[in-house]
């Protein structure tokens, strides 16, 4: 019996690095086709991006979004007769502004209408935040984890402490931390940045800014936590964790 | 990981809603304190301490709970402002 469970084993062993060498040959072939094809592209995007460079040089440096059209230009005039005509009322201070604020020249921040994924991307490119989640290096982490769990899973089967899951989750909230530490330190480290943001018109309000902050969190936590429970959820299903570990109380 | 993110999380928010940022304050130790404490007692369990589980778990929520209120309650610190030594 002993025998046999050591041939199989052998024979799994064999069969598990043929196929991974196989694997590894054709994750390498594919490499290099993608880097092939990206500096192939990359040279056709780096012409495009150049031709629109030149193009964008013979428009006059400004921004045009930030002038009103001929139309509003034509309504702006025809409120300065009514303007003219309030002034002797004393109302003039009032109305000055009027015709800016409600042709859109000057906008308040309350009517900027983005998407709030946009706002929180904008924050953080102007931070310098780390941006959202890396789902591929999560993937790559997750299988790194899978195939050493299945390593120690064989080495040792009936191993009453599960070491190497229990080291994966503590590498995993290690992650965690400096997933949060990383967005503590751009917030220090772009203060006067922060300050200039705060000035600008358009900034929103309090609460729109905390509630990005609160997404920038839960962003930058769902990758690690997405891998953990992939792996936590493996681990549990192909019998790699003891009963006994899952549920302490009930042994 | 439970312990992990709720710590982290409200260590964060704790210091998103400070008047100054700090390289070592003690609210954030003590935050993190509670954490481990509530993993540690949480994982001796009823055996050692009657409610041990209930009581691990509550301080393990406790980083997170304490963060989010004073995130909600108190002014956001932006733009930080961190204490100069010098």
């Amino acid at each position: 019996m002993r025998l046999l469970r050591d041939n199989l084993l052998a024979n799994w062993w064999l069969n598990f690095g043929g196929a991974s060498l196989l694997a590894s040959m054709r994750a390498v072939v594919q490499w290099i086709c993608l880097g092939i094809w990206w500096t192939r592209q990359s040279k056709v995007w780096l012409s495009k991006m150049l031709q629109s460079g030149q193009d964008q040089r013979q428009v006059p440096p400004s921004d045009s979004s930030h002038f009103p059209s001929e139309c509003w230009v034509t309504r702006a005039l025809k409120s300065r007769k009514s303007i003219s005509a309030e002034r002797a009322s004393g109302k003039i201070q009032v109305l000055a502004l009027e015709p800016f604020w409600s042709f859109g020249t000057v906008s308040p921040a309350s009517r900027v209408e983005t998407r709030p994924k946009q706002r929180t991307r904008a924050l953080q490119m102007g931070l310098a935040m780390p941006g959202r989640a890396n789902w591929r290096f999560v993937g790559v982490m997750v299988a790194i984890s899978l195939v050493a769990l299945l390593f120690l899973h064989l080495k040792n089967p009936h191993a009453v402490q599960p070491t190497g899951y229990l080291g994966i989750t503590l590498f995993a909230a290690v992650s965690l931390f400096g997933q949060l530490n990383g967005v503590m330190q751009a917030c220090k480290a772009r203060a006067i940045e922060e300050s200039l943001l705060v000035l600008t018109p358009r900034w929103p309000t309090q609460d729109t800014v905390k509630s990005l902050f609160l997404q920038i969190m839960f962003e930058r936590q769902s990758g690690t936590w997405a891998g953990w429970i992939l792996i936590s959820l493996f681990a549990t299903v192909l019998g790699w964790l003891l009963k006994s570990f899952l549920s302490p109380s009930l042994s | 990981m439970i312990a992990a993110g709720s710590c982290a999380t409200g260590a964060l928010m704790l210091a998103l809603s400070r008047k100054v940022f700090k390289e070592v304050s003690l609210l954030t130790v003590a935050t993190l304190l509670c954490g481990v404490v509530g993993t540690g007692v949480f994982l001796v369990g009823d055996d050692a301490i009657a409610h041990g589980q209930m009581l691990g778990i509550s301080l393990i929520l406790v980083p997170i709970a304490v963060g989010s209120l004073s995130f909600s309650m108190r002014p956001l610190q932006f733009p930080v402002r961190t204490i100069n030594k010098q």
